[in-house]
């Protein structure tokens, strides 16, 4: 068995909007290898989320529809499995949690009875040990008090407080991947780095994989193994983090990166990559980038470029080499 | 290359409501009513009016396309007649409702304190009281007719408008560009008249399409029961009043009038329900 | 949670004594009409006519009047009817059941028909089944409730002559007969109760499903029927009742006018025939039931929602 936890492949996700499909996902193809951690990178509307989601199959339909690929896990394909064989697969060994911990917990239950929900959908056990299990975890993930938090309305905690249930529901039954959409993105940034390492922490514990959804360099940089930068809907850059931080090769990559305020570096102006991500139904020809893209060429508008391996662990869909770019300017 | 000149929020709004097929549809067919109803007989050539004792409770034919009631009037011509009388005690309902709960709720949202909570519990008291209550006290009190059920309607509506003018009076008074009109000096009437009510146009007009709808409905109704049209004059509900005697033998008196109230309020609604889009306007529908 | 509901009871007091002053002013707008009706057509002298005003009270002042009437009516005097003497408490209690059942039957069968027709419409959206169910509901809104009532009776009493249009039994005296009375009236006013009521649950859910704690129940691997009824239906059951109790004011409408056209003898009908006839003590003394029921209802609504949403407490002061 190879040592990729799960592989995506192919995966191409419409969106219908008056039976108008737009291609949000298209061609995505990347794997998670176990105990790593893999960030997903891209601005809002670049189809990180519906990814993420379409690896658990939570793409409501309507309006959404995967329409290809496939999701391989231990030798299956998750795309394929009926309903009730998925139902075991969420929560059970793939958990998500979301960006926004005050709207994702259910206003009207108690914090306890909510993970108590996900532990008994995935084990046998009685509602009084399954609430037992909800405390346990609440401590796990450093809730002062677990006894009395369990018994708390979402509303009666704090945004960081809320995160760490959350954190706590995904993680009662063990998961081997857990997909953190945004997880700090509505906190503060004390508050973010202590979830961040809270995360960090557990699956070190546990050796499970995370596939960790932001938009901020800074937070890659910090958490992850290897990062999957995504553009309209593609991935347009693959590699470790090592790389993509010192050899990015692809122009989108390196106006993330030029975006990252620095405390060594005197800068006027935070750099601004020029334009706006293209509409769904309005993409270019040719590469999707291009309209923004400083380094552009004639011949970008025409041909879509292919993802194209530059070394074992790096590929990039861009089929000029950084020497070129300078060229073109 | 011409550039395109501004529209008026008006045009604009017109145009948004034309792309709402279903509420443009019930705005033409609003239009067809009113101009049948306010035509009378010069598009139609019988009179509601005009007895015709030889040609008494005909069945709808080609003669008369809706039949004939108990005493030989046209049946067509005195439904045209009676959409009209319920279509101006609705209208003239929704618009007292319209001007006095407006004002009530803008004072009360305005001045704050205890003005409001005053007037908030008078506001809540009318709604105590349901309309067709409300209708049947008024007509105990001031008698039965097409003015009393006018006023008692249009009361009943007050709470509509009002609660929703207060509540749109408060968020607006919070915004800053009505506090640099209070720093420069304007007086409150003109803050209310330039900001407030300009403001809250769109969200009060959509109101007044739906409340019209239900004003038909309860006209109507107090008008079956017997307090409200009174003979000669006739609504809708008044003719499915007089209908009712003669049901078994003339069912089409008691079936054409209360089509043609289902006709007008659906086309309020969904015109009410169109601008709510056109608008962009969020009202909760609760008591 | 107990401070918030004691303040809502206390706040319902004001709003009584003020409906009842709105009430008694309307009813008392001309004076010396109470005495002329129970001389009656004849008429009487105008001593006549004095001394009964003074007997009345009728008299002095309005707000004289008011205090004396609301004192007794705190008292449970209600006064009595000026045509048949009958204490007006006990007019309302032999006419109260009566109403009492077809209120009850019909919110019964309003919610029964509304709620489940509105949650098929949030969970089959815009499939053919949503499409024929909001087009019936907006079809049921537009209804005048005594015209469904007479197109009922003319399918099913004059054309087919299944039930007649009226023939009211105590329910003691003889159940069936009762039932049969019951059974068209109430038919008609839930099905016009039932339109509103599945709009409004069908907003409220499609509402509720959008959420992200749905998705968060989804991604713990719970079935979508349990996602229905345990996560969105709690959350949805707010506005839902909000919509069920925004229908009183077209329920109460519904009995005066259901009653009068199906000849049952409730207190709508009462109501209607003693404005006919002038019998305003029973007509206040109604009104003031209809008014302090409504306003009963909407305060037991509000500590209903306490205790559904462990929010309101908090944010509602």
């Amino acid at each position: 068995m190879s040592d990729h936890l799960i592989d995506v492949r192919n995966l191409r996700v419409s969106y219908f909007q008056e039976g108008v499909p737009a291609d949000v996902v298209r061609d995505v193809s990347f794997h998670i290898r176990r105990q790593e951690t893999l960030g997903l990178v891209g601005e809002s509307g670049s189809g990180k989320s519906v990814t993420s989601k379409s690896i658990m199959r939570l793409i409501a339909d309507p309006p959404g529809r995967i329409r290809g690929g496939s999701v391989w896990m231990d030798g299956k394909d998750l795309l394929r499995l009926s309903e009730g064989e998925m139902r075991s697969i969420r929560g059970g060994r793939i958990a998500m949690i979301f960006q926004e911990p005050l709207t994702s917990l259910n206003p009207l239950f108690t914090c306890g009875a909510q993970i108590a929900e996900a532990v008994r959908l995935h084990t046998r056990c009685t509602k009084k040990e399954a609430l037992a299990r909800a405390a346990e975890m609440l401590a796990l993930v450093g809730v002062p008090s677990p006894e009395k938090r369990v018994r708390c309305y979402p509303h009666e905690l704090s945004g960081g407080m809320r995160q760490r249930v959350m954190i706590a529901m995904a993680l009662c039954c063990k998961p081997d991947l857990l997909i953190a959409d945004e997880p700090t993105t509505a906190l503060d940034p004390t508050i973010q780095a202590q979830i961040l390492k809270l995360i960090h922490d557990i699956q070190r514990e546990n050796g499970m994989s995370v596939l960790l959804i932001t938009h901020d360099m800074g937070i890659v940089a910090g958490h992850c193994d290897r990062v999957a930068v995504m553009y309209a809907g593609q991935i347009v850059e693959i590699a470790d983090v090592r790389s993509i931080f010192q050899k990015p090769a692809h122009p989108y990559t390196r106006g993330l990166l030029k975006a990252i305020p620095r405390l060594n570096r005197q800068v006027d102006r935070l750099y601004n990559i020029q334009g706006t991500v293209p509409r769904f139904h309005q993409l270019p020809a040719g590469c999707a980038f291009a309209p923004r893209c400083p380094y552009r060429r004639p011949e970008c508008a025409e041909t879509p470029p292919e993802l194209r391996p530059l070394t074992e662990d790096h590929s990039v869909r861009c089929p000029f080499d950084m020497g070129d770019w300078e060229e073109g300017l | 290359m011409k550039t395109s000149p501004i529209r008026s929020p008006l045009l604009q709004s017109l145009q948004k409501l034309r792309r709402r097929k279903t509420a443009f549809a019930s705005l033409i067919v609003l239009g067809i009513i009113l101009v049948l109803a306010l035509s009378g007989s010069v598009l139609y050539p019988y009179d509601p009016f005009v007895k015709d004792t030889a040609n008494r409770q005909m069945a709808p034919c080609l003669l008369h396309l809706f039949g004939t009631d108990n005493l030989g009037r046209d049946l067509l011509a005195r439904v045209l007649y009676g959409m009209k009388i319920s279509l101006s005690i609705s209208l003239a309902s929704v618009l007292f409702a319209l001007a006095a709960g407006t004002a009530l709720g803008v004072t009360a949202g305005y001045a704050g304190g205890k003005t409001d909570a005053l007037l908030s519990l008078i506001i809540d008291a009318i709604c105590a009281f349901p309309t067709i209550l409300l209708g049947l006290l008024l007509a105990t009190a001031l008698g039965s007719g097409a003015r009393n059920i006018m006023l008692a309607i249009g009361i009943a509506n007050v709470p509509y408008f009002a609660r929703l003018a207060r509540s749109m009076a408060i968020t607006i008074r919070e915004r800053e560009y009505v506090e640099s009109a209070v720093t420069t000096g304007l007086n409150h009437f003109e803050i209310i008249l330039r900001y407030l009510l300009p403001n809250m146009s769109s969200v009060i007009i959509v109101q007044t399409s739906l409340s019209a709808a239900s004003a038909i409905i309860t006209e109507s109704t107090l008008s079956f029961i017997g307090v409200g049209v009174q003979p000669p004059a006739a609504s809708l509900g008044s003719l499915l009043r007089d209908g009712y005697d003669y049901i078994s033998r003339a069912p089409w008196l008691s079936l054409f009038p209360g089509i043609a109230i289902l006709i007008a309020v659906i086309a309020l609604n969904f015109l009410g329900d169109g601008l709510r889009d056109a608008l962009d306007v969020k009202i909760r529908v609760d008591g | 949670m107990l401070h918030s509901i004691l303040r809502k009871i206390l706040l319902t007091i004001p709003l009584l004594l003020l409906v009842s002053v709105m009430m008694f002013t309307m009813i008392n707008l001309l004076p010396g009409n109470a005495a002329m009706v129970i001389l009656g057509d004849a008429g009487g002298s105008v001593e006549q006519l004095e001394q009964l005003e003074e007997k009345l009270g009728l008299d002095q002042p309005l707000h004289v009047q008011y205090l004396s009437w609301l004192k007794r009516f705190v008292s449970g005097d209600m006064g009595t009817s000026y045509l048949t003497n009958q204490p007006v408490l006990k007019r309302i209690q032999e006419r109260l059941p009566v109403t009492l059942e077809l209120i009850l039957l019909s919110t019964l069968l309003a919610v029964l028909i509304g709620i489940p027709a509105g949650i098929l419409c949030a969970v089959r959206r815009n499939q053919p089944i949503d499409y024929l169910i909001s087009t019936l509901s907006m079809i049921g809104v537009a209804i005048p409730q005594f015209w469904l009532g007479i197109l009922f009776i003319l399918l099913f009493s004059v054309t087919l002559g299944w039930i007649p249009a009226s023939g009211f039994e105590k329910f003691s005296v003889d159940a069936a007969r009762n039932l049969q009375a019951m059974l068209m009236p109430s038919v008609v006013l839930a099905l016009s109760l039932s339109a509103p009521i599945a709009r409004q649950t069908r907003s409220a859910m499609l509402d509720t499903l959008n959420q992200d704690y749905i998705m968060t129940a989804r991604a713990k691997g719970q079935r979508d029927l349990n996602i229905f009824l345990v996560h969105a239906l709690r959350n949805a059951l707010v506005p839902v009742i909000t919509a069920i109790t925004s229908q009183i004011n077209s329920m109460i409408g519904g009995v005066f006018v259901i009653e009068t056209l199906f000849l049952l003898p409730g207190m709508g009908k009462s109501m209607v025939d003693a404005i006919f006839q002038q019998d305003y003590p029973i007509v206040m003394g109604i009104a003031m039931v209809v008014v302090s029921c409504i306003v009963l209802i909407n305060l037991i609504t509000d500590v209903i929602y306490i205790f559904i949403d462990p929010r309101i407490s908090l944010s509602k002061r």
